[in-house]
C-alpha cells in the first residue's frame, strides 16, 4: 500500500488506482525509461504524486540497533544475500557458503515506523558492507531504508536521536541468485527455551573443547556433550521454570527424546544473535535440522537452520 | 574404643553437663570423626552418647554453647529429624538449664494461606502456638545456654560448619556434598545412603573397600593426579557423580553405580584385584586417594586419558589382565565375555560410552596409525613402562591363559566362519594370517600375535569402539597419507558390498565377524573386531559427516 502520508490529498481512491496502476506497469519489468514515460502521462495531481515517488521502498527504524545487531548475527554466516522487502515485511533468506546453516529473518513491517514498500522488491547485498555501513550509525540513531525503483543502489540514513544529525550512505546492489527455500511447517520432537546467554556460553565452552556437540534432549533437559582431546565434556540444562524472571527459565517441551550431533562452529556463529533476545528456542527434530530461533522484540525473528552431522554410512 | 571410653566418663560428664552447662561451649573438634565404631553407633544414637559427643574428654571450653539441630545432623550425620529428637531428648532430660528454640510449623490463623514455620524459645512456646491455626508441629530447634542478643548467632555455627564442610578437600565426601539430607534429591547427587561420613579416616574396613574397587594397576598417585583432572572435565552431575565416587563414604554406593552402569564389568576388575594386591601390596592408606581406585572403575576408560601410566596397563592389559590375574575360576572367555558386555555396559550410560569410546579411540590412532611393526614403539610411548615390564609377574599362568584364551579366540573364528556365508574368503584370512595383520582384522591378529610376543596391542582392539548398540562393519581403506584406516560403517547392503569390493581376506574379515556378532548377540568374546577409527581427530562422537540443509529443505 502507498502511504497516505505522502500525499496527503489523494484520495482513498485514486490512491488505489495509482498504486495499481503503477504497480502493474513496473511489474511488468518495464525499463526505467519506460515507466517514466508511463508515469509521463498522467496528468495533473497524479502526475505530481507519482513524480515524488521515485523512492518505491522506505524502511524507518527508530530502534537503529536493532538492524545493527541483526547484521551482526548474520555476517559471519552468509556474505551475500537476498533481502526481500513486500508488503508484509523484510526478510532475508540464506544459506552459507557450505549449505549447512541457513538463516531466516524477519523483520515484520509493523515493527518499523514508517514501512512502505510498493511493490515485492530484493535487493541482493554484501552483509558485510551492510555491516561496516551500519557501524556508522550510532545505537540510538534511527535508520532509513531507502530504495529507487529501478535502482541499482539502496541507501541507509542514519539521523542522530537529536535530529542534528543526518548520514546518508549509498551502497552498490548485487545481482544474486536467489536460493529460496522451502521450510515446511515441522512438529519439532523437542522444543526447548532457554537463556540465550546461556546457550552461547555453552557453545563458547564447548567448542574450546570438542567440535561437535551432541545435543539431546529428554524429559530431564538438555544436554550438550562433546569430546575432544583433552576430553569430554557434558553441559545439562534441567527444565527450571521456577525463576524470578520468565526470561531465565528454561523450559523444554518434549514429544520424544532427540539426539543430534552438530558441528559447534556453526552453533557460535548463530550465538551472534545473542544480544537480540533473552531467550533462544531451540527446536529438534531426528529428521530435521535444528533450528535456534532468537525472538526479535515486536517485530520478528531471526532463525537459525543447521544440518545435523550425520552417520556416515559410507 | 572411643564410645567405651567415654561410657566409662559418662559419670563425670554427667556433672560437667549439669554445672557448667551454661557457660559451657563444646569445641566440637573431630574427635567423632576418629572413630568408625562411634560412628557406626551414632545412627542409634542415645541420650547418653549425645552427652558423650557435646563432651569428648578434654575438649570442653569454657565458653558459650549453642547446638542446633541442623549442626547436629551435619556433624554426625544423622538425619535432620533424628537430629531434632535427639534434642528433644535432651531437653527432656536436661533442658532445665537450657534455653531452648522451638520452631514451629503449620498454619498461622490470620494468614491461612501460607505454611509458616517460626521460631520460639520456651518461655514464649505456648504464646506462639496459640497464633497458629489447629495444630502446629513442634520441634527444638536449637538449644543453647542462652538465647543471643543478635539472632544470627543463632545459625552462626551452622555457617562455620557449611564452610568447613565445604572447604574439605574435594576428595572427601560429605553430607552437603552428596546432599545426604537434602529434601530434594537430585539424581546427579549421589547419595550415601549408608550415612557415613567422609572424614572417616582409614580403617581396616576401608582398605578392604579399596582393595575391592581399585582397578588394575591404578595406584594412589596416579589417582591423585587424576583427581583434579577429571573434576575439570565433569560438567554439572558428573562432578557431583565423581566426587561421592572419590570419597569413602560413598564406597559401596560407587559400588552399586558401577552395578549400573557396566555390570559386568566388576567381575573382570575384581578379578584384577588379587593382582594389584600381589603388586603393590597393601592399598594405601590415604583416604582421600584410596577409593580413587572406585573412580578408576567409573572412569576407567577416561582414566586411561589422563594418567599415562595406567594407559599402559589398559593398553597392556585387557585381554592380558583377563588372561593373567583373573582368579582361578575366571577363565578367558568370561572374561571376554565380561569385555564385551562392558561395551554394552556403554548403552547404559551415556557419559561412560563417551568416555570410554573416546579413550578407545585414541589408542587406536597411536595403534593403527601405523606400520604393526610401531605398536611397541606406540605402546611404549604411549605408556612410561613398556608392555613387556608391565606384564606380569606370574608369567607362567599367564602365558597357560594366553593359550586358553587364544585357543578360544580359534574357535571363535572359526564359528564365525559357519556362522556367516563367508568360508572361502575365511579360509584366504587364514592363509594370510601370517602376513602383516591389517588394521580391519588387527584385532584378530594381533590377538594371535599378540599371544607369541605382544600382550600389549591386542588389547587397544579390544577394547575398541566397536558399537555394540549398532551394527557396524569395520572397513578398512587407505587414506591420504597412504595409512590404512578402519572405520566403522553402517552394517547394510554397505558391507555386504565391501566385503566384495575389498579382494583383500582383511577386510571381509571383520565383516563376517561383525554379522556375527550382531547374530549372535552375546557369543563373541575378544572379538577384537573393533577396528580403529579415526573418528577421534574429528573429536565426535559418531563418525558423521556433516548434513546438509538442502537434503532437508527443497529449493522452491
Amino acid at each position: 500500500m502507498l502511504e497516505i502520508s505522502l500525499c496527503p490529498r489523494a484520495t482513498l481512491a485514486s490512491h488505489r488506482t495509482a498504486d495499481g496502476w503503477v504497480s502493474s506497469c513496473f511489474n511488468r519489468a518495464k525499463p526505467a525509461e519506460e515507466k517514466r514515460s508511463l508515469l509521463a502521462l498522467i496528468s495533473g495531481e497524479e502526475r505530481r504524486y507519482f513524480g515524488n515517488r521515485s523512492t518505491m521502498l522506505e524502511l524507518r527504524l527508530v530502534q537503529g540497533s536493532l538492524l545493527k545487531k541483526v547484521l551482526e548475527a548474520m555476517k559471519d554466516l552468509v556474505t551475500d544475500a537476498n533481502f526481500d522487502c513486500s508488503a508484509t515485511g523484510f526478510s532475508l533468506q540464506a544459506m552459507d557458503s557450505s549449505h549447512v546453516a541457513l538463516v531466516a529473518l524477519l523483520l515484520r513491517s509493523e515493527g518499523f515506523e514508517h514501512y512502505r514498500c510498493d511493490r515485492n522488491i530484493t535487493m541482493g547485498m554484501n552483509l558485510n558492507n551492510v555491516s561496516k555501513l551500519l557501524k556508522c550509525a550510532g545505537n540510538d540513531d534511527i535508520i532509513t531504508i531507502k530504495a529507487d525503483d529501478g535502482g541499482d543502489t539502496v541507501t541507509f540514513m542514519f539521523e542522530n536521536p537529536k535530529q542534528d544529525k543526518i548520514s546518508d550512505f549509498e551502497m552498490k546492489l548485487m545481482d544474486l541468485d536467489s536460493e529460496h527455500l522451502g521450510i515446511p511447517d515441522a512438529e519439532y520432537h523437542a522444543i526447548v527455551r532457554m537463556p540465550s546467554l546461556e546457550f552461547s556460553r555453552i557453545c563458547k565452552d564447548l567448542s574450546s573443547i570438542g567440535d561437535t556437540v551432541v545435543i539431546s534432549v529428554t524429559k530431564e533437559g538438555i544436554k550438550f556433550s562433546t569430546r575432544g582431546d583433552i576430553g569430554n565434556a557434558n553441559i545439562v540444562c534441567r527444565q527450571n521454570t521456577t525463576v524470578d524472571k520468565p526470561e531465565e527459565a528454561t523450559v523444554i517441551q518434549m514429544n520424544e527424546a532427540v539426539s543430534l550431533t552438530f558441528a559447534l562452529r556453526y552453533l557460535n556463529s548463530f550465538t551472534k544473535a545473542t544480544s537480540l533476545s533473552e531467550t533462544v528456542t531451540i527446536s529438534l527434530s531426528s529428521e530435521l535440522p535444528l533450528v535456534a530461533e532468537y525472538k526479535i522484540a515486536d517485530m520478528g525473528y531471526i532463525k537459525f537452520y543447521l544440518a545435523p552431522k550425520i552417520e556416515d554410512d559410507e | 574404643m572411643l564410645a567405651v571410653e567415654a561410657l566409662e566418663i559418662l559419670g563425670q560428664i554427667q556433672v560437667l553437663v549439669i554445672d557448667k552447662l551454661q557457660v559451657v561451649r563444646i569445641s566440637w573438634s573431630l574427635f567423632l570423626f576418629q572413630s568408625p565404631y562411634l560412628l557406626a553407633e551414632i545412627a542409634c544414637f542415645t541420650m547418653d552418647r549425645l552427652i558423650h559427643l557435646f563432651f569428648p574428654l578434654g575438649q570442653i571450653n569454657l565458653l558459650r554453647f549453642q547446638v542446633s539441630y541442623k549442626w547436629l545432623s551435619r556433624k554426625f550425620s544423622v538425619s535432620s529429624n533424628q537430629a531434632k529428637k535427639l534434642l528433644r531428648e535432651f531437653v527432656d532430660k536436661h533442658g532445665n538449664n537450657l534455653e531452648v528454640l522451638y520452631s514451629l510449623s503449620g498454619w498461622l490463623k490470620n494468614s491461612s494461606g501460607t505454611y509458616c514455620i517460626r521460631l520460639a524459645s520456651g518461655k514464649k512456646l505456648e504464646e506462639v502456638m496459640k497464633e497458629f491455626d489447629g495444630t502446629c508441629s513442634v520441634e527444638v530447634y536449637s538449644i543453647q545456654s542462652c538465647l543471643p542478643r543478635d539472632l544470627a548467632v543463632l545459625w552462626n555455627a551452622e555457617f562455620v560448619q557449611a564452610e568447613e564442610l565445604f572447604n574439605q578437600p574435594s576428595t572427601v565426601e560429605n553430607c552437603l556434598r552428596n546432599n545426604r539430607f537434602g529434601g530434594i534429591s537430585n539424581c546427579f547427587v549421589k547419595r550415601a545412603v549408608n550415612g557415613q561420613s567422609a572424614a572417616v579416616s582409614s580403617t581396616s574396613q576401608l582398605k578392604d573397600n579399596v582393595g575391592i574397587v581399585q582397578t588394575k594397576a591404578s595406584n594412589v598417585t596416579k589417582d591423585e593426579n587424576l583427581q583434579p583432572q577429571q573434576e575439570n572435565r565433569g560438567q554439572f552431575g558428573v562432578k557431583e557423580e565423581l566426587k561421592s565416587s572419590s570419597t569413602v563414604g560413598s564406597i559401596d554406593k560407587t559400588n552399586q553405580n558401577v552395578g549400573e552402569y557396566t555390570k559386568k564389568t566388576h567381575p573382570v576388575k575384581e578379578s584384577s584385584n588379587p593382582l594389584q594386591a600381589k603388586r603393590k601390596g597393601i592399598p594405601n592408606e590415604k583416604t582421600s586417594t584410596g577409593p580413587g581406585g572406585s573412580l578408576a572403575t567409573l572412569w576407567g576408560r577416561a582414566s586411561v586419558k589422563s594418567k599415562p601410566s595406567s594407559m599402559a596397563s589398559r593398553s597392556t592389559c585387557d585381554i592380558a589382565i583377563a588372561a593373567n590375574t583373573a582368579d582361578a575360576q575366571i577363565c578367558a572367555e568370561e572374561a571376554a565375555d565380561a569385555e564385551s558386555s562392558d561395551e554394552e555396559g556403554y548403552k547404559l550410560c551415556y557419559k561412560r560410552e563417551s568416555n570410554g569410546s573416546s579413550t578407545r579411540k585414541r589408542q587406536f590412532i597411536i595403534n593403527y596409525s601405523d606400520e604393526e611393526d610401531d605398536d611397541d614403539n606406540v605402546v611404549s610411548l604411549a605408556s612410561p613402562i613398556p608392555p613387556k615390564e608391565k606384564s606380569f609377574s606370574d608369567t607362567m599362568q599367564s602365558a597357560e591363559n594366553l593359550n586358553v584364551e587364544k585357543e578360544i579366540l580359534c574357535t571363535n573364528k572359526l564359528e564365525r566362519e559357519t556362522l556367516v556365508n563367508k568360508q572361502d574368503i575365511d579360509d584366504k584370512s587364514h592363509g594370510l594370517s601370517s602376513e602383516k595383520s591389517s588394521i580391519a582384522n588387527a584385532s584378530f591378529q594381533k590377538a594371535e600375535n599378540n599371544f607369541q610376543n605382544d600382550l600389549a596391542s591386542a588389547n587397544g582392539k579390544d577394547t575398541a569402539p566397536m558399537a555394540s548398540k549398532r551394527k557396524k562393519v569395520v572397513k578398512t581403506r587407505i587414506d591420504e597419507r597412504g595409512r590404512e584406516v578402519t572405520e566403522v560403517v553402517w552394517d547394510e547392503p554397505v558391507c555386504s558390498k565391501d566385503a566384495d569390493k575389498d579382494k583383500t581376506t582383511n577386510d571381509a574379515r571383520p565383516t563376517a565377524a561383525i554379522k556375527e556378532q550382531a547374530t549372535a548377540s552375546n557369543a563373541p568374546p575378544n572379538t577384537g573386531i573393533k577396528g580403529g577409527t579415526k573418528k577421534p581427530l574429528k573429536g565426535g562422537g559418531k563418525d558423521t559427516k556433516q548434513g546438509k540443509i538442502l537434503s532437508f529443505f527443497k529449493k522452491i
